[in-house]
């Protein structure tokens, strides 16, 4: 199995945009009908959610295999509290 | 039938508009005279009972569409949906004077979206900066990995407005700018220290500005 370093690079970046875009859709704007998203969209919404969870999900893990595959080990530098 | 509103502009912009815009299920969107408002409403057969991620994208690109032609919008909330454009318009005049007001207020206007990825440990560097500014750079940087961001409007002159919201892998926060600043407010940003993954996004519609959120 191949890395590529660039493709990561760039998937990060793109879930950050697309939970973005997914957040002020759903979260922002004038709300004009309230009564009518909130009880036709709810569940859908919920499952929308989820789909973006996982989706973040499988990336962190497809990183942590890849870095476990170089015999890399996660360094964390943020500092204590 | 069913008809399904995306975003309010003033009257007086309507004809900037770019007609015929793929919508939600690919109905095309058209112009709705609502009072001293234009809603972008496409005609669906009937209310969806499903939400994609491509109809979060159509109503996000129409919206986008306009904002290319350089029309300021007010974003609606997704899947407004109603009886018939009579009920859309309805309910559009009962709100239609804080809209108008915000619209009146920031023609000309855009929201731009600075994010923020939930890891903020690796700071990109700012050679050319104003000392002072990158101090108080740093100090904002300390203030996100606590979860507590200060106003960045302090550091950006650009701003009229700045709304902060939380994602699952990380923060956006919302500038509301005048297109005619757009340059400087970019080149602003780009002298604050930010995590190398961060993204600027925009110009966009007017989202985080048109239901209550202060502006500045």
């Amino acid at each position: 199995m191949t890395h590529d370093p660039d493709a990561l690079e760039e998937d990060e970046p793109a879930q950050l945009i697309l939970s973005d875009l997914v957040n002020r859709v759903l979260d922002k704007g004038v709300v004009i009908g309230s009564n009518i998203t909130i009880s036709i969209a709810d569940v859908d919404l919920i499952q929308l959610d989820l789909r973006l969870l996982i989706s973040s999900v499988a990336a962190l893990t497809r990183r942590a295999e890849e870095q476990k595959a170089r015999g890399d080990l996660p360094v964390r530098t943020r500092p204590r509290p | 039938m069913a008809t399904y509103l995306y975003g309010l502009v003033l009257a007086r912009n309507a004809p900037r508009v770019p007609p015929g815009t793929p919508g939600v299920r690919a109905a095309r969107v058209r112009l709705l005279p609502c009072g001293p408002l234009s809603a972008l409403v496409s005609t669906l057969p009937q209310s969806p009972d499903s939400v994609s991620l491509d109809d979060v994208r159509a109503h996000d690109a129409v919206l986008q569409a306009a904002v290319d032609a350089g029309v300021t919008v007010a974003a609606v909330r997704f899947r407004q949906i109603f009886a018939d454009d009579d009920d859309a318009c309805r309910h559009i005049k009962e709100r239609s004077d804080p809209v108008s007001r915000v619209l009146e207020e920031n023609d000309g206007a855009v929201e731009m979206r600075l994010l923020l990825p939930a890891s903020v440990n690796s700071v990109s560097s700012v050679a050319s900066s104003p000392p002072e500014n990158v101090g108080r750079g740093r100090a904002y940087l300390e203030a996100l990995r606590r979860q507590q961001p200060p106003p960045l409007r302090r550091l950006i002159p650009q701003v009229r407005g700045e709304a902060s919201s939380s994602l699952p892998n990380g923060i956006a926060i919302a500038h509301l700018v005048q297109r005619t600043a757009l340059e400087e407010y970019r080149a602003r940003v780009a002298t604050i220290p930010h995590p190398r993954d961060a993204r600027i996004v925009g110009p966009l519609a007017l989202y985080s500005f048109v239901e209550g959120e202060s502006v500045a």
